[in-house]
């Protein structure tokens, strides 16, 4: 036989017993990440209605999200409170343990209000695309109102910069609750085939697609898992009342 | 990367809190009088929102940061994140809260209630105070009844107790002033009889005051169509009742908060303190 036709039927008949190889069973379609971040979600919130200490894991990119977090603050919150507590809030940022503390003691908070509150996830967003929509709009704002200061625009490259590294592949989950929080954002990361809880928060502003309309602010108000219920100061002695604190004498 | 990043944050953070005061030193500044970059933050919205030029001109008292409200004839803004559409200066629609015993109108008591959830919920993310100070921008023509609708919501919808308010003012070289002002219980005010209050009130009318007062010993009203004749009133008045000082303003028409802010600067050495009103009845039985 000569070589060519040689070659010829070994490769005729590497192609028949291939051919005649039993099929694969096909391979299962990969699951949506977004219902397993959502399912992931649902079982952190059961975990920590049940009180359990552990259901927070250490070693993954809380400060990531905290990031996230300390953008969103700065493209919504109040000048007063920026000017006032920046300074503090970077100083705990740049120390991991403060950041998984806070989400630790947050959660530790929410977990009696979280029990019979019966949330369930209603819809997960990608975070990574999020954050660079949030760095635009915190620095327009910030330039808008007159913060827009050299270092601050450092301070919001830097955070988005940290908060894209660290949420790539993550999720964020909103948690619709029947009795109060009555909703909640977790954010959830993959770690392996499965997502781990990083951080939560109450509320996504509209520019990120939160539903602002879906809150109840005079529901919100009074709930206790906001913590600003409460008994007003005593009105002083001789003054005319809570609106008019003037000495009566004066009036 | 991220090392380097939070060492510039520390960095930054001693940066940014440099030149402040300690915060023993900011208490006893009676609260957030030395917060440093606030001036800037307030001079830009209000250029962006409103003019500062167009504010009422006054020198009044140093401006104690707190929120940003902006109102002119065509919207009131709630710093940069909320804003309700005005139609000539006038809420539109106008239908009262339920909520709001003052019968502020619901748009902007459900706004400003939704502003409030918000720096709960920053107060309670970031460890700061919820803000107890409220600083009201608004433009010289804005209808002044619309001014006392704004301080109403912005009060009444405020969980625990309400701010304190500040009427943003024009003071020429000495930059943005404020006029601090209070506000008549929503409802009604019912004080003792043995209270010893006045209850002093001008109603300003376009072209006419009328000067009333709640306890019965006054016994008369008084009425002035001009600014001096008005003051006349009032000097007179204070001869009697020297220890008074507070003057509740309600307002009619289309009086402006530049008038009522012209009224106040002329009378202000005698009656320092501005309260106002709407409809709510001052009582002493």
């Amino acid at each position: 036989m000569q070589p060519r036709l040689v070659r010829l039927t070994v490769w005729a008949a590497v192609l028949g017993l291939a051919a005649c190889k039993p099929k694969e069973a096909p391979a299962p379609p990969r699951p949506d990440p977004a219902d397993a971040a959502q399912r992931a979600a649902a079982a952190f919130v059961h975990c920590v209605e049940g009180g359990n200490a552990a259901c927070i894991r250490t070693g993954l990119p809380h400060g990531a999200f905290d990031a996230f977090v300390l953008l969103g603050w700065l493209a919504t919150g109040s000048p007063v409170a920026i000017l006032d507590a920046l300074s503090r809030e970077l100083v705990a940022h740049s120390d991991p343990r403060t950041v998984q503390g806070r989400f630790v003691r947050e959660v530790e908070r929410l977990s009696g209000p979280l029990r019979g509150a019966e949330c369930s996830p209603v819809g997960a967003q990608e975070l990574a695309p999020m954050v660079t929509q949030l760095a635009q709009a915190t620095k327009a704002r910030l330039e808008a109102i007159g913060m827009a200061s050299a270092d601050m625009m450092r301070v919001v490259e830097g955070l988005a910069a940290e908060a894209a590294e660290g949420l790539e592949g993550a999720f964020l989950v909103r948690m619709s609750c029947k009795r109060e929080p009555y909703q909640l954002y977790l954010a959830m990361v993959p770690e392996g085939p499965r997502y781990s809880a990083i951080g939560l928060m109450p509320y996504l502003p509209r520019f990120l697609g939160g539903d602002e309309a879906q809150i109840d602010a005079a529901q919100a108000l009074r709930s206790k898992s906001l913590g600003i219920s409460g008994a007003a100061a005593p009105v002083p002695d001789g003054t005319v009342d809570r609106y008019l604190p003037i000495p009566m004498e004066e009036f | 990367m991220f090392a380097s990043f939070a060492s510039f944050l520390l960095a930054v953070s001693v940066g940014l809190s440099s030149g402040a005061p300690d915060p023993q030193a900011r208490a006893t500044a009676a609260g957030y009088e030395q917060l440093r970059g606030f001036a800037t933050v307030l001079v830009t919205h209000l250029n962006r929102a409103l003019g500062t030029e167009h504010l009422p001109p006054f020198v009044g008292a140093p401006v104690t940061p707190g929120l940003i409200v902006t109102a002119d004839p065509s919207r009131v803004q709630l710093f940069d994140r909320f804003a309700v559409p005005l139609s000539a200066g006038r809420v539109s629609p106008p239908e009262p809260s339920p909520e709001c015993a003052s019968k502020c109108p619901k748009i902007l008591f459900d706004t400003f209630r939704r502003w409030w959830f918000e720096l709960g919920v920053e107060s309670r993310t970031h460890a700061v105070e919820v803000p107890d100070v409220v600083l009201i921008g608004a433009h010289r023509d804005l209808p002044a009844q619309t001014l006392t609708q704004i301080a109403y919501a912005a009060s009444e919808s405020r969980p625990i107790q309400p701010p304190r308010l500040m009427l943003l003012t024009h003071g020429g070289p000495a930059g943005v002033r404020g006029i601090p002002f209070y506000l008549v219980r929503p409802g009604g005010l019912t004080l003792p009889p043995n209270s010893a209050a006045l209850g002093l009130t001008v109603t300003i009318e376009p072209g006419r005051f009328v000067v009333t007062a709640a306890a019965r010993s006054f016994g008369r009203t008084l009425s002035a169509t001009s600014v001096p004749e008005l003051v006349a009133i009032l000097k007179d008045v204070h001869r009697h009742h020297p220890n008074k000082a507070a003057i509740v303003y309600r307002f009619s028409g289309d009086v402006s908060v530049g008038n009522f802010v012209a009224t106040y600067a002329a009378v202000r050495e005698e009656f320092p303190v501005a309260v106002l009103g709407d409809d709510e009845p001052i009582t002493i039985p």
